[in-house]
């Protein structure tokens, strides 16, 4: 008998706890912030400045993977199940789901609903999820994994075609089988900003430390990034690898003050905020601090109300959404976020994967109904002036990764202040609209790497 | 000189974290004898409770505060005390370990459900932006409170300990449980006291630990397991050594991050290093006392299994998978290829914690090192790297046992967590080096990509081919588990369980049967780490972390730690796709299920199929006509699925429906001859205590000895043969 009693004692228990977390479960979804609102959004399936996109059509059959008469399922990477930094690049499912939603509502792809896949590679599962995505799906369109070398020889392997929002590691910049919207390029790198900055603090950047977290995935990069700034007058006086796992930042901070760095490109590629609280209980401001297209996102922002951050720049080369009234694209983005995924925070990370999505969708539309990798791939690398209908700054001509692209030169600097950033015109010295399009800025380095 | 003093506040801020965290670890292990693996889960649930307070509500800090320390930590322990810990009075210390790591992994399954694990969280820092600048150098207010409120647990704890009654009577209890309880002090009042106390402490450990680092259930709950390292400097007795403890771990820790080269080969070290500091201080501990000194019957029966039976089932495990892979999707296909390989690593813990009694918590590291030798070794597609594999793995296996050896119970078990958190933290994810000309890289640059095995000239690179490949292998290692079992070797096992004392009285050798047995279960691990990596194509370290290596110890002793078809149910529970399919939005099902199961763990000792399972199904296996007719159904319902005439979701729930309906038709037949048992079909859980019967009256959980010498209560299941009172 007692142990009956004891069962139901249990089943009790689980019940009521099971009951207390979905009690608090829908305490906590209502505490996030939500997305920009008050845009209007085309139900038609047209965007900006590209034209009709998505709409009604016959479907027809296919042998493709992952296309069938009815739907096309896609793949979006990224790592927000990682325990490093937990939701990093959600954006990316978010924005997918949003944009298929409103895709789907004004029809599909030529009829065919798009079906998102999200594909969480959690920081080190790049290849495994790769892997999945290879078992069903057509393309991967509008993601980014932070640690994306090992992936690359499985999808191309499998033929995964790629309309990437970001690629990192030298491997996945010039792989087969992809385009990147923003042209990006081993070989040249569009980095102006360095030189922008140069103008204004001439001597601190004799002093510049950089760096980035150990793995090669990471520093291939931020070494590209080092090389672009000496072609512009940096001297590099710190360059540090701190692992990925790091909590405590002030040993890193200690070390950039002690060796005098003045131009700080923090070597902490997540979060900026424990860096800066550590900067502040250190007591280490150096002249200026650089940070790249990541921090721009609200976090950012927020941590300069909890900190106290030294005057520090944002070089993006997205449209800033401070400057959304003069972008009928990024209003749309909005406006699309707010109806499909409203609840959801907008960023940096939302214009990368829509500027994807909106490739994507064109040149799949323009594949009428054979819709197959080679076709997609080959009308996205024939855009001209490519801009994502206004979310990013212009690229000449588009390019398959491994066909030698040329990125666009144009950025923008944002000054990080408490709960904003603010579009610095005066060291950005625009030429071309709100960007400064200087081709000095586009660094051709010697080696093309791995 | 500078540096120094910065990394000495750092390291003395950790430390404070350490000693708190720690003395709670201690002060409930003293008083109620349970070793409670959950306080690093108790900790981060608090971390979380806190952020929800603090930030998501945007709650005051000092009532967020507060309200974690002193109305949800206290009730979580008196619930702790009353709902868990009290029914595990009496029972093996395999038991308590199990429950207490069941519980761990269900509040980090719990906390993962609620505070949804891809969002971003942080706590801002005590007193953000005030710091007390002292000459060169400067210490932040939310160190300095950590400083001053470790401090305080300090005495706190002294004066509670030395000074009140309460106090009096836990120390007492640490002395002679039998002795306090024969002076009118209740065991129950003490142990609900260190419970509170405990989480309390935890809970603020929690807390402080929280603003250093971005909030992430496992993150956090590992952190505040390296705090481990310290009670056992204190040897889980000594409150004033558990703070030296803390104190040597939290320098060791700061140090090694400012003095450590900055080099990707040590630089992961840092990470392993409370891991090290633990495993060195297990070594330091004194030799184990053999137990024995009373009656000891262990409470897992291993029934000896017949070869026609084992025979069956592996022809029934590869005869299903065959069928299986003929009607699932190619997608559901790439999903249940990873049954075979986790199947495997339950598997391999059958001998060492079935038979042998020793609990271990690294299996998965040796299936990381077992995938890292088939992704180099197979690289062409070699299955005999699987054999190579196991090599490796036996004779790394015995390296770890080697030093292990001489300790017992939960210190073994923390022997094998340090070695596995420190394979984790810094080994698996070295970058490439040289050694002796050749190039090493345990992951490649991130991730192992493996190639499908070759078997007779032909490469199985169908989803299918591999994923009855995997079968055949799972059969064959099924096979040599039962032969172990059978054997002299498995009877040796058996007998060094239940009385290590009286199998050295009779000139047993132990240490070489552990070994042995350690060294075989780590090559069964190694066999499935290679395998469950084959199944996913590529692998990185992060596949084979510390705790699905738990979720699998779990599942195991749940279904049945001593039956080879515990480790289908293991598979395919972990891998198999059909909880991904049913409930897509509740990924921590999984573990939350593993955990509330494992949490009762207490009262069905033996697992679901020796005390369920086995007696429903044997009515049925008896009756040939009704067996032939189970067949039959099967089987023909699969031929209609083939056929294309029903689809996959009724042909699961016709084969449920005949797997659950078969017993009750048994049971309906006996009814009608009147030859059915009253029980029937229920496992008989009614539980009688041997051996403490002519000691005196219980009085809770024994104290154990520095060594983790336990005098046992026993207790068996009504009804085994010779043990009833």
């Amino acid at each position: 008998m007692r142990s009956k009693i004891v069962g139901w004692r249990t089943i009790a228990m689980c019940l009521v706890v099971a009951a207390a977390s979905l009690v608090i479960s829908s305490g906590v979804a209502t505490g996030s912030m939500s997305a920009a609102s008050g845009a209007t959004v085309s139900a038609k399936g047209t965007w900006p400045g590209v034209g009709t996109i998505c709409g009604p059509g016959s479907g027809g059959t296919s042998t493709t993977r992952g296309v069938s008469s009815k739907s096309i399922d896609v793949a979006t990477f990224a790592d927000p199940g990682n325990t490093v930094q937990p939701g990093l690049n959600v954006e990316f499912f978010q924005a997918a789901g949003a944009f298929a939603k409103w895709c789907n509502a004004a029809g599909g792809i030529n009829g065919r609903k798009l079906v998102v896949h999200d594909r969480d590679a959690a920081l080190f599962n790049a290849a495994q999820v790769t892997n999945q995505a290879c078992q069903q799906d057509f393309m991967s369109v509008g993601g980014g994994m932070a640690l994306d070398q090992p992936s690359v020889s499985v999808r191309v392997a499998c033929g995964l075609g790629q309309i990437t929002g970001f690629t990192v590691s030298d491997a996945a910049v010039d792989a087969a089988l992809q385009v990147n919207p923003e042209g990006t390029n081993n070989s040249i790198v569009s980095a102006g900003w360095y030189g922008a900055l140069a103008k204004k603090y001439p001597k601190a950047i004799k002093f510049f430390g950089t760096g980035g977290q150990n793995n090669p995935s990471i520093l291939e990069p931020e070494k590209k990034w080092q090389t672009a700034a000496e072609a512009q007058g940096y001297r590099t006086v710190d360059f540090q690898e701190p692992p990925l796992t790091v909590t405590d930042w002030k040993p890193y901070v200690e070390q950039a003050q002690s060796k005098g760095v003045q131009a700080l490109q923090p070597s902490d590629d997540s979060d900026i905020t424990p860096y800066v609280q550590a900067m502040n209980t250190v007591g280490y401001n150096p002249a200026f601090m650089l940070l790249t297209t990541q921090f721009y996102a609200a976090a950012t922002v927020k941590a300069a109300t909890q900190a106290q951050f030294p005057a520090t720049y944002v070089a993006i080369q997205n449209w800033p959404f401070e400057l959304a009234s003069k972008s009928p694209g990024l209003q749309q983005l909005q406006g699309i976020m707010h109806k499909y995924a409203s609840g959801d925070t907008v960023d940096w990370s939302d214009e990368i994967a829509f500027n994807s999505w909106v490739l994507f969708a064109k040149s799949a539309a323009a594949c009428g109904t054979n819709v197959t990798v080679s076709c997609v791939l080959k009308n996205a690398a024939a855009q001209k002036n490519w801009t994502g209908g206004g979310l990013a700054a212009p690229v000449a001509q588009l390019a398959m990764s491994n066909a030698n692209p040329i990125p666009s030169a144009c950025f923008v600097l944002m000054t990080v202040k408490p709960n904003k950033f603010v579009y610095n015109t005066a060291v950005t010295k625009p030429n071309s609209g709100i960007w400064n399009c200087d081709p000095k800025g586009l660094i051709h380095l010697k080696s093309t790497g791995g | 000189m500078h540096e120094f003093l910065i990394f000495t506040i750092s390291g003395l801020a950790t430390a404070g974290i350490y000693a708190i965290t720690a003395s709670g670890l201690t002060l409930t292990y003293t008083t109620t004898g349970i070793f409670n693996w959950s306080h690093g889960a108790i900790g981060m649930i608090a971390a979380f409770a806190y952020w929800q307070m603090r930030v998501g509500w945007g709650w005051p800090t000092v009532a967020s505060i507060l309200i974690c320390l002193f109305v949800l930590a206290p009730l979580l322990g008196i619930a702790m005390e009353a709902g868990v810990m009290r029914r595990l009075e009496g029972t093996s210390e395999a038991s308590k370990l199990v429950v207490t790591l069941a519980l761990g992994l269900s509040f980090l399954g719990i906390a993962q459900w609620v505070w949804n694990p891809t969002t971003y969280r942080t706590i801002p820092p005590l007193f953000l932006g005030h710091t007390l600048v002292l000459g060169p150098v400067r210490i932040s207010y939310n160190d300095l409170t950590v400083l001053i409120v470790a401090l305080v647990v300090a005495i706190g704890l002294r004066l509670l300990l030395y000074r009140t009654r309460l106090g009096v009577t836990m120390r007492a209890t640490v002395d002679d449980r039998t002795l306090t309880a024969l002076n009118g002090s209740s065991s129950v009042a003490n142990a609900r006291a260190a419970w509170v106390i405990g989480c309390v402490l935890a809970a603020l450990a929690g807390i402080l630990v929280a603003p250093t680092l971005t909030l992430s259930a496992t993150a956090l709950t590992l952190l505040i397991v390296s705090a481990y390292a310290a009670s056992v400097i204190g040897r889980l007795r000594s409150i004033p050594m558990t703070f030296v403890g803390a104190l040597i771990l939290g320098l060791a820790v700061s140090y090694s991050v400012a003095y450590l080269p900055q080099n990707p080969y040590v630089q992961g070290f840092g990470g392993a290093v409370p891991a090290v500091v633990l495993f060195i201080a297990l070594l330091a501990l004194p030799q184990s006392r053999l137990r024995g000194h009373r009656l000891l019957r262990s409470r897992e029966l291993a029934l000896r299994p017949s070869w026609r039976g084992t025979a069956t089932f592996s022809v029934c495990v590869i005869a299903g998978t065959v069928m299986l892979a003929m009607v699932v999707s190619s997608s559901d296909l790439f999903s249940l290829n990873r049954v075979w390989g986790l199947a495997i690593i339950g598997l391999s813990l059958i001998p060492l914690v079935g038979f042998a009694g020793r609990l271990s918590l690294c299996q998965m590291t040796f299936a990381g090192i077992g995938a890292a030798v088939v992704g180099h070794l197979g690289a062409h597609g070699n299955p005999l790297s699987l054999l190579a594999a196991a090599g490796v793995c036996a004779i790394v296996g015995l390296l770890v046992a080697l030093p292990a050896l001489r300790l017992s119970g939960i210190y073994f078990a923390l022997s094998t967590a340090a070695f596995a958190v420190a394979m984790d933290a810094w080994v698996f994810p070295l970058p490439p080096f040289d050694l002796f000309g050749h190039q090493f890289a345990p992951f490649g640059s991130g991730s192992l990509v493996f190639s499908p095995f070759r078997v007779g000239g032909a490469a199985l690179t169908g989803k299918e081919a591999q994923f009855i490949a995997g079968s055949v292998v799972f059969a064959l290692l099924c096979l040599i588990v039962v032969a172990v079992r059978r054997s002299g070797f498995g009877q040796r096992l058996m007998a060094l369980k239940d009385s290590p004392a009286a199998c050295a009285t009779l000139g047993m050798n132990a240490r070489a049967s552990t070994l042995a047995v350690f060294a075989l279960s780590a090559a069964l691990a190694g066999i499935g780490g290679g395998l469950y990596g084959e199944s996913l194509g590529s692998a990185a370290p992060d596949v084979f972390q510390f705790f699905t290596g738990l979720s699998i110890l779990l599942v195991m002793v749940v279904v049945g730690i001593s039956s080879v078809g515990a480790g289908v149910a293991c598979g395919l529970f972990l891998g198999g796709p059909t909880l991904a399919n049913f409930f897509p939005s509740l990924s921590q099902l999984t573990s939350v299920l593993v955990g509330a199961a494992g949490t009762g763990v207490g009262t069905t000792p033996n697992g679901t199929i020796p005390s369920g399972l086995r007696p429903v199904w044997s009515s049925v296996v008896k009756r040939r006509w009704l067996l032939g007719a189970f067949v039959v159904v099967v089987v023909g319902v699969w031929a209609l699925r083939l056929s294309g005439v029903i689809d996959n979701w009724t042909m699961t729930w016709i084969d449920l429906a005949a797997v659950i309906g078969m017993p009750g038709v048994a049971y309906t037949v006996d009814y009608r001859a009147g030859t059915a048992p009253p029980a029937f079909g229920l496992p008989d859980r009614r539980m009688v205590v041997v051996g403490e019967a002519n000691t005196g009256p219980r009085t809770g959980a024994p104290v154990e000895t520095p060594a983790g010498d336990t005098a046992n209560a026993v207790v068996v299941p009504a009804g085994s043969p010779g043990h009833g009172t």
